[in-house]
């Protein structure tokens, strides 16, 4: 769980730095920046073996 | 042992000279002549002190070095990509991504999941994913049609995709660059081969695309202003959004893609070796798709199979000759310079692979990670297990992605041709992210989290998710600080390119005490060896950034 938790807020935080660095700066484009990333996180932590 | 001098001289000298393209052949043939002259003055010099009886067996001990797992995992992990590729499973995913826009993820979302979708898939080369994936991204561009997007987006997209893809052969379960590591932590660890150095090079690797599409954004672009000749979107024209299409099979082919990894990775039918999951699922993708063998054997790239053959082959020369013994030898001079001591000398250590960046990270690896491994108890007790396992990992990460910036054909030379750049564009970002922030990360998830999951019986261990958090902000923090401060002087220029070199070393320097600190604890001394060490490294990473882009041959 710990591990998910971390890739979880390491996913949001990778995220929103993608998408601020391809000119997305809307809070709204930021949030889905944040959002992909959160995906990004969970599915490779239940990828992982944890 | 003077045999083992020679022949390591011998190794380093031909992978420097063949970096600095003074020696203009492919590193794979480089690597095989070394073998072949390592094993002459070998047979000589062990013919004259051992006998004939010494000679006989120095092909058998090279051969020995010979690691066959990871080669016929990687083959088989090819041939099942193949196969996908070859039944329009990658033209799936390409729908996938498509209707992924139409989601909450949105435009920015989806860019996030597809820059990341290399490291999800984790195949056994990156290469894998460049070549299906890079022309879909540069059709997000002007000149590929779509015209969504900007000359500076797509270079960030392109770059960090391609940053994501060539680290993605590192925590790949079927026949990833970890695996060679896996395999020596599994004297130790129990379940060491489950993915013990997965979880830390994927969380690194995750923050590393980022903060190399930030660097890319705020210094490439404006360290070599004139050196990419993408167009620019075309303002007042109605963006073209086209939806790709894929047959029924190549979505068949993709759900048993995925059904395979899982079952390579979870293994819920016990323990069946990796190279059968794969090559089941691969002939069930053959026989769905019914994919001719011409498109099947274009999906396998022979590089990184040769590439790790002939560093193994290196590396079991290097064996046979006691070349390992030497260096094991010098790296222990260098642990008892007082400035240097065992942690900075690993910080050293850790950063080699970036250093020496090579077309594909196996074939130093292969070589090397049995010297690190003779640092931990087997041999010179420099370190604890435990110690040995955080160190592996930030060496795991660090090597596997150094395809990424080698000027050998490497990897990230995919991506520069797709961002229609000249040859180094990318270095800077690639090198300095990874020294500066995925050889640290990996090092602290692996202290503060990972080993908890792999701790050997009777060992017990706990998670310190407060001191993980703590050092990941600092990392992170620190990093986008130097970004920072580089990107305001970053032009073209004497100056300015001596302040991004002051940016390397400070946080060289700082990578090298993260690594001491989480090896070794909170110690004063280890931590400002680790930050000296760091420094050194950084110095001659810092310099191979090229200063200003030129046509082939790029001197770096």
């Amino acid at each position: 769980m710990l591990g998910m938790l971390t890739f979880a807020v390491g996913g949001v935080l990778s995220g929103v730095m993608i998408a601020w660095s391809m000119d997305f700066k809307t809070a709204r484009e930021l949030l889905q920046g944040g959002l992909g990333g959160l995906a990004v996180g969970v599915l490779m932590a239940l990828l992982l073996p944890m | 042992m003077i045999l083992g001098y020679v022949t390591l001289a011998i190794f380093l000298a031909a992978m420097v000279l063949t970096l600095l393209r003074k020696i203009n052949l492919p590193v794979q043939t480089v690597l095989v002549l070394v073998t072949l002259v390592c094993l002459a003055i070998g047979a000589i010099v062990k013919g004259f002190t051992e006998g004939a009886a010494a000679i006989l067996t120095l092909p058998n001990e090279m051969m020995g070095g010979i690691i066959l797992h990871p080669v016929t995992a990687l083959l088989a992990g090819l041939f099942l990509a193949g196969a996908l590729n070859a039944s329009g499973g990658f033209e799936a995913f390409k729908v996938l991504i498509a209707r992924l826009q139409k989601s909450p993820l949105g435009l920015a979302g989806t860019f996030v999941v597809l820059i990341n979708l290399p490291m999800i898939t984790s195949l056994p080369c990156g290469r894998i994913m460049a070549a299906a994936l890079l022309p879909l991204l540069f059709a997000f561009g002007s000149e590929g049609g779509m015209n969504l997007l900007t000359k500076s987006q797509l270079i960030v997209l392109i770059g960090a995709f391609a940053r994501n893809a060539f680290g993605s052969c590192g925590p790949s379960p079927i026949g990833g660059v970890g695996q060679i590591g896996e395999g020596f932590l599994g004297s130790h660890f129990p379940t060491a081969a489950d993915g013990i150095l997965r979880a830390p090079q994927a969380f690194s690797l995750m923050i590393g695309t980022a903060l190399t599409a930030l660097f890319l954004k705020l210094i490439s672009r404006r360290l070599y202003p004139d050196s990419c000749s993408l167009r620019d979107k075309r303002e007042g024209e109605g963006d073209a959004i086209v939806v790709p299409k894929a047959p029924v099979a190549g979505y068949a082919s993709l759900v048993i893609f995925v059904a395979a990894l899982i079952v390579a990775i979870f293994q819920p039918f016990g323990k069946v070796p990796v190279q059968t999951v794969l090559v089941v699922a691969a002939i069930a993708i053959i026989l769905i798709g019914r994919a001719g063998i011409e498109a099947l054997m274009a999906g396998i790239i022979l590089l990184p199979v040769s590439a790790m053959v002939a560093g193994f082959m290196a590396a079991g020369a290097l064996a046979a000759t006691n070349g390992f013994d030497a260096l094991g030898q010098v790296l222990g001079l260098l642990a008892k310079v007082p400035v240097l001591g065992v942690a900075g000398m690993l910080a050293i250590f850790v950063q080699i692979q970036t250093m020496i960046p090579l077309s594909c990270s196996r074939i130093l690896t292969a070589a090397l990670v049995p010297v690190l491994f003779l640092f931990g108890p087997a041999a010179y007790g420099f370190l604890t297990w435990e110690q040995l396992a955080v160190v592996m990992a930030a060496y795991i990460i660090n090597a596997t992605t150094s395809c990424g910036p080698s000027p050998l054909g490497g990897g990230g030379m995919m991506g520069e041709g797709q961002m229609r750049v000249e040859s180094g564009y990318i270095k800077g970002a690639y090198t300095f992210t990874v020294m500066a922030a995925m050889t640290p990360l990996a090092a602290v998830y692996m202290k503060f989290l990972n080993l908890v999951n792999f701790a050997a019986p009777g060992e017990a261990l706990t998670a310190n998710i407060g001191a993980l958090g703590g050092f990941v902000v600092l990392i992170v923090a620190v990093n986008l600080l130097a970004i920072r401060l580089m990107a305001r002087l970053a032009a073209p220029g004497d100056k300015p390119y001596f302040t991004q070199v002051g940016g390397f070393l400070v946080t060289g320097m700082f990578a090298g005490m993260v690594l001491a600190l989480s090896t070794f604890g909170l110690h004063a001394i280890p931590a400002l060896q680790g930050a000296f060490g760091g420094l050194l490294a950084a110095l001659w990473i810092a310099f191979m950034v090229p200063k200003k882009l030129e046509p082939e041959p790029a001197p770096f």
